[in-house]
């Protein structure tokens, strides 16, 4: 949608602020109960949730013109959805996607920020956001010997991603997964190096059409690949998987899960037994993409009348039907490990920093927003902070390394492999 | 107006006068006489006053507004009433009882005392349950330029007998509030003319409770407990002196005698309960107490010092005896008082007792009163010292006084209330604020003809 | 224009570059509150001060080089815009000043002019203390909002909401400090707010507050009260459909339908002679809708329905609360049954207790969403009618308010609403010895917001010559030209506070405009937008008050 479409919504916000801070019927303290990490960090209303409101109002009516300052705006924003969904508690506007509007509306006007155009090349040349040669996707996986997806159909396809692809520290994590399917006897396969970036980056930095064309790339691919379900266990893809893609109409049509989900579903079966005691204390990160921004896409097609209601009634997304349950209950099944929440859980979870194009493009702020993360961990005593995303792993991981804090950082999957033990005979296999 | 006040027309010699107003208008034609001749006015309500002592160097004209003694209404509806600032502590009380309601009223009020001058030097009620703590609704004044004003929705836009307002509002108009400004600025921005005051429902039930007590502290951690229950109407405490004082038969023997016997300290404790299931009210606020005197390990009494429970309706009037219970001992009474928290009372209490230690006073003959604010948050300490009529301007009292005034404050007690002969050392004390409040006096009165000069706040 | 060079580098010297601002895309978002969609005056700078210090020096700086400042706490009202054309104004964002204390043992706190409610109210729950928050919300600002309004709806029990208010630290327009009460002392703290000698409260807040005109508050004393219910805040279900339970042997919540408006106020009387309860409030027909409605469209499906409209009509909400004891909640709970008995009350449906229980009260009186979800229903609301008198002077402004907002929006809907008084209540306060009432009516921000501020601006002025018809005291709205309108009528407080406000700010630097026009010092372009406001209403506000109606 342009951005034009959204000026019912700058006009209507009330800037009453909400989209600030966590719900009041959620606070549990003073220290963490702001909700936005740019405003948090920056100050200035301007980098919330109402002040990009009023920047696109000023857009919109030639008020404003493209600066260093607005694009900065625009972009030190991890659209975390965090906004959005606070916001959607007593109203009914859709800040998030008018944010994707402007930034989509930033691009077609040539408001470019270098770190994103790098993406966005590399996007374009090697089908992944890092600028890696696209024939090295698939190295991770040199001497599995997994089912290649090009040669032959599976029962589950299973999508790496772009960070865990090419980020080799986490490749452990991504090879525990690998045990993980096969100890449960799961019929899966990757895509290796033909496997491409799922689009969900390029939409979130304003490249729509760029992000169209990877999402309508990753339909053939699932199709052909004869699969009637894809597992993630990036949530970024999750949620391009879930929302992005049908929102611009290319939904898959096959099962979409993310890998705790799969991790639940396999426990739940029987296919899965995690027999050994960690004996630690963790607390969980909810992912954005895995909570709130993964509610599935409602379609509507209407328009505001009177009072600005809609017609025909839409539907919101509110980031109540986020995945949250599931992790926790993957984690609670592992033996030993007690579960101490954050204050900021589920769809009032604070960013990890990653999102948005900001690990790019203003790694101070991403790490900043880390690091307040990972303050929080800390006041739960826990030994480790647990959460479901390559994206989030890498942020918090680097914060530890650069403040040493006294906490480890772990994939959900990792716990789950741990538990596993070296056991790795198969449980019964599946039809 | 008095023959008073007429002769200052005829003659315009400075030197001090006496009006007696009996109206609205008089106090305004006072008033603008005054500012075209810079005459000093003071105003005076009661027709006992010990913090005042008229002087001024350019004439002054006391207005004595004690003959304005109407009570205007009572208001059953929005329970309050609205009088005028001759009417004492006993006319009220006994006009609302007509009623069915009752005033907060303070500690045993002179009976010369004007009702409107204690609401308006915001003396302590003994009542804290009412968490708002602040009686007084609206009012009508007279500013120093001679014009009326009226506080709150009293203000307007009609005039008092036309409006639909019932001047229970005490807000405004506009973004100020004058009616608190007013409370605490001893007749310096202006002088009220009547005064709606909020009125409590009189109980149909009422029980004196009293708790002897060692300590301070005990005093307050009692004190505390029952506030937090949110139970009770009149709550106070009184050291063995005040309490002495007050129910002494004569200040020769049986003042000593009581003295004696009686505890340090005494909390007294009103139960009250109506309109609606009273004895439900009463059980459970007595089953509360109970709790309470269960956990403290306290003792209560279901009387005051062996007198009876019937001793509350003393505590809800003004002092009907002569001499007043303060002035038994030697006369009149140097009274200094302040505001402090729970955990400070004891702290200020000592540095009290050193400053009388070292000017010589035994501790044992000064009256100690404690009266918790707004269910304990706070707590009201006065500490009134025997003393010989006349003698406030003692160097010695002064500097008593003064240096009291000094440790207190380091200590942490604050004085809201500045009075008499160690007013000034408070205001040294707050220079930030005493510079807004001149800054503030010279918008209201121009030309400084309302209380300028000595004993008095600004 | 723009502040002068010289001043901003003053200005950068004093906070450090990364906390000021003139990029025209961070202004922007300054720019208006929710009675100003679209934001009708330019904002020249705004900076971001750490520390009292920081405020004194930007006011004294401000003197020197001669620019506006607007203090904020959360930007929401209209206080944050300058209310005549002005230039040169800096706004002041506290966002880095927002610390809270709390004393425990002797029941207050100690905020910073960016504490918000929600801050401090959960810390407060966990020592079993509460502050009761104002329906703006509590994501606004504590000081902002308590020396601008403050009225909340659970003050039947616990007093007014500026009566929150202890003492302070307050920062004049010359820069200079002015300490309101026990903080006045060396060494003082914020537990007092008179004294010493009159009450300075009274000189920083009316019905409403100086609107920034007399500098800033940078640090208060805030009263807490005892707080009976559970340290954290018992949330269930998920957006939009959460709900709050109180535990119901400290809480007790009802909604009692009367047979007419009067007898609702009857018994709101009774209820305060009795000494019971912590709220009691008289609320129209539009608020549960309002608080229940999952959706906008959810709402006016609510609204329009008879089952629903006749489900909550002359309703009282009330709430009793264990403070001493459970048998103090059972005596409580029967003498409001005998009040309901001599009334004509009834218990509404389970459906609106339920409505009432879990969300109206926990949202509106003890830990509101933003006010009242009030945007929600067509975008924004506006209000006719604020003002503390008597409850029964708040029936009568019901009644003869209600005609003339139907009549104004009658040919005018959209983007006006109709809702029939739904959003009308009056509050008691201090167990019934007043009441607040508020007459809000709903309407839809437009594009061109001219057209709708010149609407609601005549509307304003409507509204005086109606208080002078009908005798009824017009609260809050009397700032700006409504001062010079009907200060005349009402004491000529006008005058006083334009004498305050010239003493105190003397290079007129504090928020112009508010709380009062200073014709001789107003722009050209001011003269005129004042005088398009002013003309012939002062005449015809006497003629009004003249006729008996």
């Amino acid at each position: 949608m342009s951005l034009k479409n959204f000026e019912w919504e700058t006009v209507n916000c009330a800037r009453c602020s909400l989209c600030k801070w966590v719900d009041p019927w959620e606070l549990t303290s003073e220290r963490f109960a702001k909700v936005c990490p740019a405003v948090a960090r920056y100050l200035f209303d301007a980098y919330s949730c109402q002040g990009k409101m009023d920047v696109a109002s000023g857009l919109m009516r030639g008020e404003l013109d493209f600066t260093e300052s607005l694009l900065d705006i625009v972009y030190k924003c991890n659209l975390c959805g965090a906004c959005d969904t606070m916001c959607k508690r007593s109203r009914d506007l859709e800040p998030l996607l008018m944010f994707k509007a402007l930034r989509a509306k930033c691009i077609e006007d040539g408001q470019i920020i270098p770190e994103h155009m790098f993406m966005i090349d590399s996007l374009k040349r090697e089908d992944n956001v890092f600028g890696e040669p696209k024939s090295k996707r698939g190295a991770w996986a040199e001497g599995l010997e997994l089912k290649d997806t090009n040669k032959e159909k599976t029962e589950v396809l299973f999508h790496v991603g772009c960070r865990y692809s090419y980020d080799s520290d986490l490749w452990d994590t991504l090879r525990g997964v690998v045990d993980i399917l096969q100890a449960s006897g799961v019929d899966f396969g990757i895509a290796g190096n033909e496997e491409a970036c799922c689009g969900g980056r390029a939409y979130e930095l304003g490249y729509q059409g760029e992000a169209s064309n990877f999402a309508e790339d990753f339909q053939g691919r699932v199709k052909a690949s004869g699969a009637t379900t894809l597992v993630t266990a990036c949530s970024d893809c999750y949620a391009a998987f879930k929302y992005t893609h049908p929102s611009i109409g290319k939904e898959l049509s096959v099962e979409v899960l993310h890998i705790a989900e799969y991790l639940e579903r396999l426990l739940e079966e029987g296919r899965l037994n995690l027999t050994q005691d960690l004996g630690m204390k963790v607390t969980y990160h909810d992912p954005c993409h895995l909570g709130r921004l993964s509610e599935p896409f409602i379609p509507w097609e209407g328009s505001r009348g009177t009072y600005g209601m809609h017609t025909p009634p839409k539907e919101f997304r509110r980031g109540t039907f986020g995945c949250y349950d599931t992790p926790r209950n993957v984690i609670r099944r592992v033996p030993g490990v007690e579960l101490a929440e954050m204050e900021r859980i589920r769809e009032y979870s604070w960013c990890c920093g990653s999102g948005g194009g900001v690990w790019e493009a203003y790694p101070d702020f991403a790490s900043w927003t880390a690091a307040e993360r990972i303050e929080e961990a800390l006041s739960t005593g826990a030994e480790a902070l647990v959460t479901a995303c390559p994206w989030c792993v890498r942020a918090f991981k680097d914060s530890v390394g650069e403040s040493e804090a006294p906490i480890k950082v772990y994939d959900l999957t990792e716990l789950v492999r741990l538990a596993v033990g070296n056991d790795k005979k198969k449980s019964k296999k599946m039809v | 107006m008095g023959v008073q006040a007429i002769s200052l027309r005829r003659s315009f010699q400075p030197g001090f006068s006496v009006v007696k107003p009996t109206s609205v208008k008089e106090i305004q034609q006072t008033l603008r006489y005054a500012n075209r001749h810079r005459i000093s006015v003071m105003a005076r309500s009661s027709s006992v006053d010990p913090y005042r002592y008229p002087t001024s160097e350019r004439g002054l004209i006391l207005i004595d507004l004690s003959e304005m003694r109407t009570i205007h209404n009572v208001d059953t509806r929005n329970r309050a009433v609205r009088f005028e600032p001759g009417v004492g502590w006993a006319q009220l009380q006994d006009e609302l009882r007509k009623h069915g309601l009752k005033a907060s009223n303070p500690l045993l009020p002179h009976n010369r005392k004007s009702a409107l001058s204690s609401y308006l030097e915001k003396e302590p009620m003994l009542i804290p349950k009412f968490e708002y703590g602040e009686p007084i609704l609206t009012m009508e004044m007279v500013l120093p330029s001679g014009d009326i004003f009226r506080t709150g929705s009293a203000s307007g836009p009609a005039s008092v007998k036309k409006t639909n307002a019932d001047l229970v509002g005490s807000d405004g108009p506009g973004t100020m509030t004058l009616c608190r400004l007013v409370q605490g600025a001893q007749g310096t921005l202006g002088i009220v003319t009547w005064i709606n005051v909020k009125a409590e429902t009189l109980p149909t039930t009422q029980k004196l409770f009293s708790i002897p007590c060692d300590t301070l502290e005990e005093v307050v951690g009692t004190i505390c407990h029952i506030q937090r229950r949110m139970i009770g109407d009149e709550c106070f405490a009184l050291n063995n002196h005040n309490l002495a004082s007050i129910l002494c038969e004569n200040w020769q023997d049986d003042f000593a005698r009581l003295r004696k016997e009686l505890p340090p300290w005494t909390i007294i404790l009103c139960l009250a309960a109506g309109p609606r299931l009273p004895e439900r009210k009463m059980e459970y606020q007595q089953e509360a107490l109970a709790d309470i005197v269960k956990e403290s390990g306290i003792t209560l009494k279901e009387d005051l010092a062996g007198r009876g429970s019937q001793l509350i309706e003393l505590f809800q009037g003004p002092w009907n005896k002569d001499p007043y219970w303060k002035h038994g001992v030697l006369g009149d009474s140097l009274d200094i008082f302040f505001v402090t928290t729970r955990n400070k009372v004891s702290q200020c209490e000592s540095s009290f007792h050193k400053v009388l230690e070292e000017y010589g006073h035994a501790v044992e003959g000064i009256g100690e009163y404690i009266q918790p604010l707004e269910y304990g948050r706070v707590f009201h300490m006065e500490y009134s010292i025997p003393v010989r009529p006349g003698s406030h301007q003692d160097g010695e009292l002064k500097s008593l006084s003064r240096k009291a005034v000094a440790e207190i404050s380091k200590q942490g007690g604050f004085f809201s209330r500045p009075q008499g002969i160690w007013a000034e050392e408070v205001f040294n004390l707050c220079p930030s604020n005493t510079a807004t409040q001149m800054t503030l006096k010279k918008v209201f009165d121009k030309n400084n003809i309302m209380n300028p000069e000595e004993g008095l706040c600004l | 224009m723009g502040l002068s060079d010289n001043a901003l580098r003053a200005l950068t010297e004093v906070l450090g570059e990364e906390y000021i601002s003139t990029d025209p895309a961070v202004m922007r978002a300054y720019s208006r509150n929710f009675t100003s969609p679209l934001g009708s005056r330019p904002v020249e700078c705004v900076a971001l001060p750490g520390k009292m210090e920081d405020i004194q020096e930007i006011y004294r700086l401000a003197n020197r080089f001669d620019f506006k400042v607007i203090p904020t706490g959360t930007h929401l009202f209209m206080s944050c815009e300058p209310l005549i054309p002005i230039y040169d104004h800096l706004i002041i964002d506290p966002k880095r000043m927002d610390g809270i204390w709390i004393d425990e043992e002797n029941m207050y706190a100690v905020v910073e002019p960016y504490a918000t409610w929600g801050r401090l109210q959960v810390e407060a729950m966990k020592h079993g203390l509460t502050c009761y928050i104002p329906s703006a919300g509590a994501q606004t600002s504590v000081v902002a909002n308590l020396t601008f309004q403050g009225y909340h709806m659970a003050a039947h029990r616990l007093g007014a909401g500026s009566r929150s208010m202890l003492a302070m630290e307050w920062v004049l327009p010359d820069g200079e400090i002015m300490n309101i009460g026990s903080t006045s002392s060396p060494g003082g703290e914020y537990f007092w707010g008179e004294g010493p000698g009159p009450d300075l409260r009274g000189m920083i807040k009316g019905v409403w507050g100086f609107f920034g005109g007399l500098g800033m508050c940078t640090k208060a004393g805030i009263k807490l009260f005892p707080w009976p219910g559970p340290k954290k805040w018992p949330t269930r279900g998920a957006t939009p459909d959460k709900r709050v339970f109180l535990p119901e042997d400290k809480f007790k919540i009802y909604a009692i339908g009367f047979p007419t408006f009067d007898s609702v106020i009857d018994a709101m009387y009774e209820i305060g002679r009795s000494e019971i309860a912590s709220v009691c409030v008289h609320l129209q027909k539009g608020w549960l809708a309002g608080e229940l409605a999952l959706s906008q469209e959810d709402y006016f499906s609510m609204w329009e329905s008879e089952a629903y409209q006749k489900s909550v009509e002359n309703m009282l909400v009330v709430m009793l609360t264990a403070y001493t004891s459970k048998k103090q909640l059972e005596y409580e709970d029967d003498v409001l049954r005998s009040i309901m008995d001599e009334y004509g009350g009834k218990f509404l449906s389970d459906e609106v207790q339920e409505g009432i229980a879990q969300v109206l009260v926990p949202d509106l009186m003890i830990r509101p969403n933003v006010l009242f979800r009030g945007f929600r229903v067509a975008g924004s609301f506006f209000d006719v009618k604020g003002a503390l008198d008597s409850m029964d002077h708040g029936a009568i402004a019901h009644k003869t308010t209600l005609p003339f907002i139907k009549d104004f929006v009658k040919d005018k809907t959209p983007p006006f609403m109709d809702d029939d008084g739904g959003c009308h209540y009056i509050c008691s306060y201090d167990l019934g010895h007043s009441g607040f009432f508020e007459m809000p009516f709903l309407y839809e921000p437009d594009a061109d917001c001219k057209n709708i501020k010149t609407l609601l601006a005549g509307l304003t002025a409507k509204g005086y010559l109606h208080d002078a018809r009908h005798k009824t005291y017009p609260g809050g709205f009397v700032v700006s030209v409504g001062a010079d309108i009907m200060g005349p009528f009402m004491g000529g407080f006008q005058k006083i506070i334009k004498n305050v406000k010239a003493t105190f700010d003397p290079n007129y630097v504090s928020n112009p405009g508010w709380p009062v026009l200073m014709w001789s010092r107003l722009s050209k372009d001011g003269i005129k937008y004042a005088m398009n406001s002013y003309r012939d209403k002062r005449k015809n506000a006497k003629k009004e008050l003249e006729k008996d109606v």
